[in-house]
């Protein structure tokens, strides 16, 4: 994913039209721009930028075809509702993940 | 992909073993093991870190997860996984509070927002998620929160590998390296899967064509007779690996002994949570009297993650075992064997 913005250690990264914050504090010092490896909220790994785009083509390319349920991107609309605590009433809750 | 049918040598058995989760699923997703050469084996290994997590830590977040005054923030992957007698997913029916994460970062979100409750994260992951689990920690202790804490499982590749070497269940001949361990570790750690045990090792990245390439490379490996780590994932992995992150590992998390679930205990391969940071050690602060842990006997997720055995060979699978209500933690994972055959290769071709 891309680094299209830097505040401190956190920051917005970007990879087909997805944008979430991540944590930069692994990657430094890093600039807006660099490709990163991202994974459970933190970039973990610089990534060359040629590789980067040659490999974002190929995912491009690939997920075109690909079934959208199978895609591995979290949707944010999906998050939020993971934030929810669980009603107090037992039973009511299915627990449907 | 046609070079490796022109370079596999028709006289050579090539038997390859994957050690990560990721590649399980690039492999199945692309049809790439069924297009491979009749000689040219790939066996899934232990790659999976919730498949690898003992019954008893599942039940010790359980019964943590029962606690009034603890909210357990964890990876969705470990919200279905069976314990002795429930899961966390049956517990948030009884009212537990459970509550999923993209990131560890998450869940001292929820420590800030819930001061009167104890935060638990349970630590699953190797060499790429425990850096995350570790940076957290710091932070959590460099804002001075007092009610989040980890419940460690995290565990190191190294010691697996060798330990499927030497167990001399399976003639393997190379490995396919993880990815984006080697990203944070470099690729080091398996010199010594070549230079004492002679296994070639490639690491490898994530797309079919990374995939086929790193095959490629081990075949060419073992028709010349050598044994050596090669990096295919150049674009991810630097040889030295992230020295920051390293750093994380070695503050936060000190090695130890711990049992993988299916290949016994690995001596060296748990991080736990260091003195430096035992205030937030949930194994520590938050002990728990355990019941005795409870396997079902018909699964056989042991030996699957062993490569002995492959999901067809488990009586439950498919039948009582499905992703919908899974007896193993195969099956539950999204990388799990059980689970990536169940959803490409249900029936056997």
């Amino acid at each position: 994913m891309k680094v299209i913005s830097v505040d401190g250690y956190m920051g917005t990264v970007e990879a087909m039209g997805v944008r979430r914050e991540a944590d930069l504090a692994m990657v430094q010092p890093v600039e807006v721009g660099t490709y990163v490896l991202v994974h459970a909220g933190f970039a973990i790994q610089t990534i060359d930028e040629e590789e980067a785009i040659a490999s974002m083509d190929a995912l491009r390319e690939l997920t075109e075809h690909a079934d959208a349920e199978e895609s591995q991107l979290f949707e944010e609309e999906e998050r939020s509702r993971f934030f929810q605590p669980p009603p107090k009433e037992p039973g009511e809750e299915k627990g449907n993940l | 992909m046609d070079l490796i049918r022109s370079e596999a040598d028709p006289e050579k058995t090539y038997t390859i073993m994957e050690v990560c989760g990721g590649h399980t699923i690039t492999l199945f997703r692309y049809g790439i093991r069924s297009m491979l050469p009749d000689n040219v084996h790939l066996l899934s290994g232990p790659g999976c870190p919730v498949c690898v997590t003992s019954m008893e830590f599942i039940d010790h977040v359980i019964e943590l997860s029962k606690r009034d005054d603890v909210i357990i923030a964890s990876f969705g992957d470990l919200i279905r996984v069976p314990g002795s007698r429930s899961s966390l997913q049956k517990e948030r029916t009884e009212c537990a509070d459970v509550r999923v994460c993209y990131s560890p970062l998450d869940a001292l979100v929820i420590a800030k927002d819930n001061p009167e409750k104890k935060v638990v994260f349970p630590g699953i992951g190797f060499e790429t998620t425990a850096p995350t689990i570790a940076s957290t920690i710091k932070r959590a202790s460099e804002k001075g929160l007092k009610n989040f804490y980890v419940l460690s499982a995290h565990k190191t590749m190294p010691g697996a590998m060798k330990s499927l070497v030497e167990g001399g269940e399976l003639a393997l001949d190379a490995f396919l390296c993880p990815g984006h361990v080697s990203a944070i570790t470099g690729t080091h750690i398996y010199d010594f899967l070549a230079a004492d045990y002679g296994k070639p090792c490639v690491v490898s990245g994530f797309e079919p064509v990374d995939m086929l390439q790193s095959i490629l490379m081990i075949i060419r490996q073992m028709n010349e007779g050598r044994s050596v780590v090669e990096n295919q994932y150049n674009r991810g992995v630097k040889q030295d690996g992230n020295s920051i992150a390293q750093d994380l590992l070695a503050e936060v998390f000190t090695p130890g002994d711990v049992e993988w679930r299916g290949l016994g205990v690995i001596p060296g391969s748990a991080l736990f949570i260091s003195e430096k940071y035992s205030d937030f050690d949930a194994a520590k602060v938050l002990p728990v009297d355990l019941p005795p842990v409870r396997e079902n006997p018909g699964c056989i997720c042991g030996d699957i993650m062993r490569g002995v055995k492959i999901p067809y060979d488990c009586k439950l699978f498919g039948k009582a075992c499905i992703p919908e209500n899974p007896s193993g933690s195969c099956m539950v994972s999204d990388e799990g064997t059980c689970a990536t055959y169940y959803r490409y290769a249900k029936v056997k071709i």
